[in-house]
């Protein structure tokens, strides 16, 4: 299992390697100069001159790529922001937090949500609990994020001004931005969570538990939940690295400093540092959940774990 | 308990499943019952009823499109087909128990072979921790498993191996009648036998009645003291082990079942298989369900459903041939 887990680590390096040089090219091909993008327009030509030749700009393409990738290796240096001059990492580490929670909350609020509502549905299939279940769900997957958050702010901000519309002070600024992002993902495990369950409670195994007497809850929960958990799992797992990545739309709608609007702003201003090192981060982040969904599998399924266990571990007692 | 009451005692049963807008006749007006420490083999093709009539008396058929239409099972004299799904839950597992068909799937691939087979002993036996732990041991033991592999799951066992595990989790509670699904027919011959011995040594050890179901007439012939031949949901022929097998008279379906085993003396190039096919039980035929296939058939047949006709002590014929 830990050898698993450490060739898995290792695998980090080819993919962020990958991503920091799809990153580079597209930021290096886009129109515009650094020097520009720091000083602005307003400045002279020969000052914008001597600072893009200080900031390499005029170096080829794949000396500028080994340069960054050769500052990373030596010196854990990603570079500075072009724009507040401060290691690009402060920023993202200051901002981080802020994004961190809002997913959380919405992971967690869209798996309370989206389990039992999923569970509830397949075992009472074509009832009017799973049709109404099915329909909200469809709602909920369909209608766009910044709509819902707009019409949040509209009701709840603007009509009642029961919730504050915009920054991350106190608790009450979470609720509208976690509540609208988890909408979709618990529309997602719905969905998932009850098509996996309708086809595990059909199995003969499930026969079987009904066979011994035990109760219907055990059976439903005991033996069907935590074979319909794989597919579940991987979605919560993808969900949840989008979350901590794309709530681009909802931190620009309630104006939250966080990794997203950090992202764009970069991309915006050409501060290539920065959008290099935000991307990355994301991308890290992204396949250490991966990395994670594949370990609750192996603690989940059996078959998974032998897998990555050494074959001498698996046979025990006369195999 | 008296050793002449009878363990069960299915009188008229009929089962129907609703699936389309179709009313397909599974089991139409079955009766048979059965001893304690005695072997009834029911045999017939895919389709017969065979695992439907046993799923009712586990009343484990599915919820949404199985339904007993009419008849009783006294199991114990208590007529199961009214009981409660609680009351079910008491006898399922402890009092009747049920081998499944298939050891791939029957069982759960997350959970222990241990905690799959003590989960029926901690549901029934009044144990504790250890008592269960223990019994998982012995019930292990006796279906020829060593104990140490208890904390293996399903996917580390062989089908033979898994089909065992199937049989400990229906033996863990000492049931009185254990309805067996073609327990063998996943399995290779040597394991088949094995199996087979181990089933007849429990029914000796526990005195367990058992409902052996399959369609191989070698198996029934060695293991079972009662045969009921299966047709079309109906049991078209019934009787001692030795009625079957011995007697003259018989229904012209078990000639023709019997005569589709291929026989080693003589020299044929072909099986020897019942013309026709297994009608639809969506739409039976009128009268004896077998006339379209019966070599005997006569006009009678086509109209009439034929009654029982008992043509020695117990070995009763469902045909018009015997009137």
């Amino acid at each position: 299992m830990l050898k698993f887990i450490l060739k898995r680590i290792l695998l980090l390096f080819p993919v962020l390697l990958g991503v920091s040089f799809i990153v580079f090219t597209i930021m290096s091909f886009t129109p515009g100069d650094p020097a520009t993008a720091i000083l602005g327009t307003g400045a002279s030509a020969e000052d914008i001159e001597r600072l893009n030749r200080e900031l390499g700009h005029f170096d080829p393409f794949l000396v500028r790529y080994g340069n960054y990738i050769r500052g990373i290796v030596t010196e854990l240096d990603f570079g500075s922001s072009f724009r507040t001059r401060q290691p690009v990492f402060d920023e993202i580490f200051a901002r981080f937090p802020t994004t961190l929670r809002i997913a959380i909350g919405a992971i967690i609020l869209a798996i309370i949500i989206g389990i039992p509502i999923g569970v509830v549905s397949a075992v009472k299939q074509y009832s009017i609990f799973d049709i109404t279940g099915t329909v909200v769900a469809m709602f909920m997957a369909s209608v766009p994020q910044f709509w819902l958050a707009l019409m949040a702010i509209l009701v709840f901000s603007l009509h009642l001004g029961l919730l504050p519309s915009t920054g991350i002070d106190t608790y009450r600024h979470y609720i509208m931005p976690v509540v609208t992002l988890s909408l979709p993902t618990a529309a997602n495990i719905i969905r998932l969570t009850r098509t996996t369950m309708l086809e595990i409670i059909r199995q003969d195994y499930i026969r079987t538990a009904r066979a011994k007497g035990a109760s219907e809850f055990n059976v439903i929960m005991k033996h069907g939940f935590r074979n319909a958990m794989m597919p579940v799992i991987t979605t919560i797992g993808i969900n949840f690295g989008f979350l901590l990545g794309g709530t681009v739309l909802i931190e620009a709608i309630f104006a939250i400093p966080g990794v997203g609007t950090l992202t764009i702003n970069s991309i915006r201003t050409m501060d290539i540092p920065q959008t290099t090192a935000s991307v990355l981060f994301l991308a890290f982040i992204y396949v250490i959940m991966m990395l994670v969904v594949d370990v609750l599998y192996a603690y989940i399924d059996p078959r998974i774990r032998s897998k990555y266990m050494t074959q001498k571990k698996v046979k025990t007692v006369g195999a | 308990m008296n050793p002449e009451d009878k363990i069960i005692d299915v009188k008229n049963l009929w089962v129907k499943y609703f699936t389309d807008g179709q009313e397909i006749s599974a089991v139409n007006g079955i009766s048979f019952s059965l001893f304690a420490g005695k072997t009834l083999g029911i045999v017939g093709e895919t389709g017969a009823g065979k695992t439907t009539t046993a799923l009712s008396i586990m009343q484990l058929l599915p919820k949404v499109s199985g339904k007993i239409t009419d008849g009783e099972i006294l199991f114990n004299n208590k007529d199961i087909v009214k009981a409660s799904e609680a009351d079910m839950r008491v006898i399922r597992g402890a009092m009747i128990s049920m081998i499944f068909q298939d050891p791939m799937t029957s069982l759960n691939p997350v959970l222990t072979v241990g905690d799959q087979i003590s989960e029926a002993i901690k549901l029934h036996m009044k144990l504790d921790k250890a008592g269960v732990e223990a019994r998982v041991d012995e019930i292990l033991e006796l279906v020829g498993i060593p104990a140490l592999r208890k904390n293996e799951y399903p996917h580390q066992f062989s089908g033979g191996m898994k089909q065992r595990v199937v049989i400990a989790i229906a033996l863990a509670c000492d049931p009185m009648l254990l309805l067996a699904d073609e327990p063998t027919t996943a399995l290779d011959v040597t394991i088949q036998s094995q199996i087979l011995d181990m089933m007849d040594d429990l029914k000796k050890k526990l005195n367990t009645a058992i409902i052996l179901i399959t369609h191989d007439l070698g198996v029934v012939a060695e293991f079972c003291d009662y045969v009921a031949i299966m047709y079309a949901g109906e049991i078209v022929e019934m009787g001692t082990a030795e009625d079957i097998y011995e007697s003259e008279s018989h229904h012209p379906y078990t000639i023709g079942l019997f005569n589709s085993i291929p026989n080693l003396e003589v020299d044929t190039d072909r099986l020897n298989p019942i013309d026709g096919l297994m009608p639809d039980p969506a739409e039976l035929p009128a009268g004896c369900k077998f006339h379209p296939r019966c070599p005997d058939c006569m006009e009678i047949c086509k109209s009439e459903i034929p009654d029982e006709y008992e043509v020695s002590t117990g070995h009763k014929i469902k045909c018009h041939l015997f009137r």
